[in-house]
C-alpha cells in the first residue's frame, strides 16, 4: 500500500526502489512518475546516498571476552534451583499432597493481632497434614478503616496517573479522577508510572515507576485520604515483578485495602538511592507485604529463594498464593487463618496465578523456566499462559490441570512466551493479555501472530489471533498496562512511546477501547507536551 | 526423581549426544553471528558496554531458545529478532539513548562542549555522524534502517524480524528514511 506523504509524490515507492522491493508494475509506474517528477528524483538519490552511507559504515567487531561471558551466563543459568523444602512432593497426586506434603506457613511476625493473643515472635512452617490451631480459628478482630472523608474516586470513576516534566527538570506525578478534573500530587518519582493497582476500599492507590536509566524500578503507595506518599522498595525491573495485588475479600469488608502484595528483585543502587534497605542477595526476588495499618516498615516475606507474589484469594481465611520461580516453577500459599484447606491449590508447574475476582479460576504460566543474567526470571521453554479449571468443583481432577489460554497456538519444540501480562475482566470470564515475548516461528502467515499487543476475549472460549484489539498507533509503542471498566464494556490501554531522541522525557497514550467496536477514546493528554499519562485504575 | 533414577544410564550417551549436537550448533551460531550482531546493537544503543551487555543475554537467551529454531534457514532472522527485542526492552528500561561512549551522568552534567557547527563538520568522522544521526531517530526506525541499509536484509526478512507485515515494513522504513534524510542534511551530508 503506498503512503505518499509529500502531497502526491510516492515516497513510500521511492523507499522501497532504494532497497530493490519494486514489483514490475511498481517499477513502471514509478519510472513513469520520475520522468516527469525532479523532487522524487531527488528524493531517490537522497535515499540511495542514505543507504550507501550507513551500508559503509565501518565494520566493528564483538569485544573478545564476549564468548567467555556467555558461556559463563549460560553455565550460571542453566543449574537447575533446588526447590525449597515446602515444594517438595507437590507434584504428586492429590492424595498424597493432602496426606503428606501439605506445608503451611504461618506467618505471625506480621503487623497482626493474631487471635488469642500476641504476634509469635517468627515465621513458622508446619508439616502437619492437619489444620495448625491457628488455621482452624476465625480471623481476629481489627479495626475497621475510619470513614473519613469521601474517597478520591466513586464506584466507576477513572483514575489515571499523570507525568510531566522531566527530562533534564524534576518530574512531576498526579493522580487525577478524569471525571471530576480532581488531583493529588504525588512525590516526584525519576521515571514513568507502568503499573497501577486501587486497593478495593479506594483509599489507597499502589503504583510502580521507572527509577531513571537504571534499570530498575520503584514501588509506591499514595494514600488517596492524606496525599501521602511512601516508597515502599527498589526492584530491578524484571519480568513478572509489575504485579500489585490488594487484599479484598467481600465477606471480610472490614479487611478491604488493608494489604497489599507486590514483588522485588533486590537491586543495589547506591546509598543516595533513596532505596529502603532490602537485605535479600542482589538479583533475587521476594514476595513483599505492605499493611497500610501498621507502624511497621513494608515487610518481606522471608519465603523462599526467587519467589514471586500471585493473588491473595478472596475466600475464607487471608490467603495469599506465591510463586517460586525455577526450572519447573511451583505455586503455594501462605496463610494467616487458614479454615479452608488450601491443599488443592498447591501445585509444581503453575507460576503466577492471577485468580478470578470470583476467586474460582485462575491464569497462570506454565514452562520451564531459566534465571536471567544479572537478576529475575523468564520462561525459556514452552512457556504459555493457561487458565486453571473451577477451584470449587469436586471432581478428582486437579483444577491445576487447566487448558491454554490461547485456543489456536500450536508451539513446536519448546516454543513459547519468554513473559507477558495478564488480568481478569470484571464479570470473571473476560480476560486480556499483552505484552507477550513469543520467540517461536511466527504462527500466521503475516508473521505477526502473537505479537506484543492486546488480546482480549473470553477465558470460556480462549483467546486467538482474532482477539488482538485494534490498536492503530505508531509502529514502536509498547503496551504498558491494560484496565478494565467495571460494566467490562472497554478496556483503558496505557501505550508507552518511544523518546524522541536524547534527554527527551517518555510520553504515552492512554485510550479507551469499546468492546463491541468503535473508535478509540483518547483520555488524558492534557498535560504540557510530551507528557506521560497512564496507568489508569477504576473504582471498584 | 523417581523418573530419572533407572533409565539415567542407559539415557546418559544419547543426551551427551543432544546435547554436544546443541553446543556445536550454538558455537557456529555464535561464530557466524557475534560480529554483526554486536555491530547491529552498538548502532541501536551507541554505547560500547550497553551493546555488550545486549549482545550477551541475547546469545544466552539463543542457547536457551535453540530447540526452537527448527528451520537452520531462518538463524540469522531469528538471532536479529532475538537481539532485537532484547535491545528494546533495555532501551526500555533506560529511556534515554546516550551518545556513544558516555555515560548517561557525564552526559547530563557537562556543559556544551562541542565547538561550533562547522568545527564539529570537520571534527567528527563519518561514522560518528552518522552514528548521532541514527541515534536522533525512534528506536524502531532506527533498527528498520540498519536491518536494511547495514545488514541489507529485505523487507521480508526486516519482517520476520520486527514481527511486521510486508507493507508495515515498508511504511515503516520510509519514514526512517524521511526523517534519516532530514537529519543527515542537518550533519550536512546529503542532498
Amino acid at each position: 500500500m503506498n503512503r505518499p506523504t509529500r502531497g502526491s509524490h510516492p515516497d513510500e515507492l521511492l523507499s522501497a526502489a532504494a532497497s530493490g522491493d519494486l514489483t514490475d508494475a511498481e517499477r513502471a509506474a514509478l519510472d513513469a512518475h520520475l520522468a516527469d517528477c525532479p523532487p522524487c528524483r531527488e528524493t531517490l538519490a537522497a535515499f540511495a546516498d542514505q543507504r550507501r552511507l550507513l551500508g559503509g559504515m565501518r565494520p566493528v567487531n564483538a569485544p573478545r571476552d564476549l564468548g567467555a561471558r556467555v558461556r559463563t551466563g549460560v553455565e550460571s543459568g542453566r543449574g537447575v534451583r533446588r526447590l525449597p523444602g515446602w515444594l517438595v512432593g507437590m507434584g504428586a497426586s492429590l492424595a498424597t499432597v493432602a496426606a503428606a506434603a501439605l506445608v503451611i506457613l504461618v506467618l505471625g511476625n506480621l503487623p497482626l493481632t493474631p487471635p488469642g493473643g500476641s504476634p509469635s515472635p517468627s515465621p513458622q512452617a508446619s508439616s502437619s497434614a492437619e489444620p495448625t490451631a491457628s488455621a482452624s480459628d476465625t480471623p481476629p478482630s481489627v479495626s475497621p478503616q475510619p470513614s473519613g472523608p469521601v474517597p478520591f474516586l466513586e464506584p466507576g470513576d477513572l483514575g489515571y496517573l499523570s507525568l510531566t516534566g522531566g527530562g533534564f527538570a524534576e518530574y512531576h506525578l498526579a493522580f487525577i479522577n478524569d471525571r471530576t478534573g480532581a488531583s493529588i500530587e504525588a512525590e516526584p518519582p525519576s521515571g514513568a508510572p507502568i503499573s497501577a493497582a486501587l486497593s478495593p476500599d479506594r483509599n489507597w492507590l499502589a503504583y510502580i515507576t521507572q527509577k531513571g536509566e537504571t534499570g530498575a524500578n520503584e514501588v509506591w503507595a499514595l494514600n488517596l485520604l492524606t496525599g501521602d506518599t511512601q516508597l515502599l522498595g527498589c526492584s530491578l525491573d524484571t519480568p513478572f515483578t509489575e504485579r500489585l495485588t490488594w487484599w479484598s475479600d467481600p465477606t471480610q469488608p472490614e479487611f478491604a485495602g488493608r494489604y497489599l502484595g507486590y514483588t522485588l528483585t533486590s537491586v543495589y543502587l547506591g546509598p543516595s538511592s533513596g532505596c529502603p534497605p532490602n537485605a535479600s542477595e542482589v538479583g533475587t526476588t521476594d514476595p513483599w507485604l505492605f499493611d497500610v495499618q501498621g507502624e511497621l516498615p513494608p515487610e518481606r516475606i522471608d519465603f523462599a529463594e526467587d519467589t514471586y507474589v500471585g493473588s491473595f484469594l478472596p475466600i475464607e481465611g487471608l490467603m495469599f498464593m506465591v510463586s517460586t520461580a525455577g526450572a519447573t516453577p511451583a505455586s503455594g500459599v501462605i496463610c494467616w487463618w487458614c479454615d479452608y484447606d488450601p491443599s488443592p491449590l498447591q501445585t509444581r508447574d503453575v507460576f503466577l496465578p492471577v485468580v478470578s475476582p470470583d476467586g474460582n479460576r485462575a491464569l497462570f504460566w506454565r514452562g520451564t523456566m531459566g534465571a536471567q543474567p544479572g537478576g529475575g526470571w523468564s520462561f525459556v521453554s514452552g512457556g504459555l499462559p493457561y487458565l486453571s479449571g473451577d477451584f470449587r468443583s469436586t471432581g478428582p481432577a486437579s483444577p491445576w490441570i487447566g487448558q491454554p489460554l490461547f485456543a489456536d497456538l500450536a508451539p513446536v519444540g519448546g516454543e513459547g512466551f519468554e513473559s507477558g501480562r495478564m488480568a481478569w475482566g470484571p464479570d470473571n470470564d473476560l480476560v486480556a493479555f499483552w505484552d507477550g515475548a513469543w520467540l517461536g516461528a511466527p504462527q500466521s502467515t503475516d508473521g505477526r501472530y502473537p505479537s506484543r499487543g492486546v488480546y482480549v476475549g473470553r477465558a470460556s472460549e480462549g483467546l486467538s489471533a482474532g482477539s488482538l484489539l485494534p490498536v492503530d498507533l505508531p509502529d514502536d509503542a509498547w503496551i504498558v498496562d491494560v484496565a478494565f471498566a467495571p460494566d467490562g464494556a472497554s478496556v483503558v490501554v496505557t501505550i508507552g512511546l518511544s523518546s524522541a531522541g536524547i534527554g527527551d522525557p517518555p510520553s504515552s497514550m492512554l485510550l479507551r477501547y469499546a468492546l463491541d467496536g468503535g473508535e478509540p477514546i483518547r483520555i488524558g493528554g492534557g498535560g504540557p507536551n510530551p507528557s506521560w499519562d497512564g496507568p489508569v485504575v477504576f473504582g471498584p | 526423581m523417581a523418573v530419572w533414577s533407572s533409565p539415567l544410564p542407559v539415557l546418559t550417551p544419547l543426551v551427551t549426544l543432544v546435547v554436544n549436537r546443541a553446543q556445536t550448533d550454538f558455537d557456529r551460531l555464535f561464530e557466524e553471528f557475534a560480529d554483526p550482531i554486536y555491530g547491529y546493537v552498538l548502532r541501536m544503543v551507541g554505547d560500547p558496554d550497553r551493546a555488550a551487555d545486549i549482545v550477551q543475554d541475547t546469545f544466552i537467551k539463543a542457547h536457551r531458545h535453540l530447540g526452537s529454531l527448527t528451520d537452520p534457514g531462518a538463524a540469522r532472522s531469528w538471532i536479529f529478532r532475538i537481539a532485537t527485542n532484547t535491545a528494546i526492552d533495555a532501551l526500555r528500561r533506560g529511556r534515554w539513548s546516550t551518545p556513544m561512549g558516555e555515560s548517561a551522568d557525564r552526559y547530563e552534567q557537562r556543559p556544551d562542549p562541542r565547538p561550533g557547527p562547522e568545527a564539529q563538520l570537520l571534527d567528527a568522522t563519518l561514522d560518528d555522524r552518522l552514528q548521532r544521526a541514527l541515534l536522533a531517530l525512534r528506536p524502531n526506525h532506527r533498527q528498520c534502517l540498519l536491518l536494511s541499509d547495514l545488514e541489507d536484509m529485505s523487507a521480508e526478512q526486516i519482517g520476520a524480524v520486527m514481527g511486521l507485515s510486508h507493507g508495515a515494513v515498508r511504511t515503516l522504513l520510509c519514514r526512517a528514511r524521511g526523517e534519516m534524510r532530514r537529519l543527515l542534511a542537518a550533519e550536512g551530508m546529503t542532498r
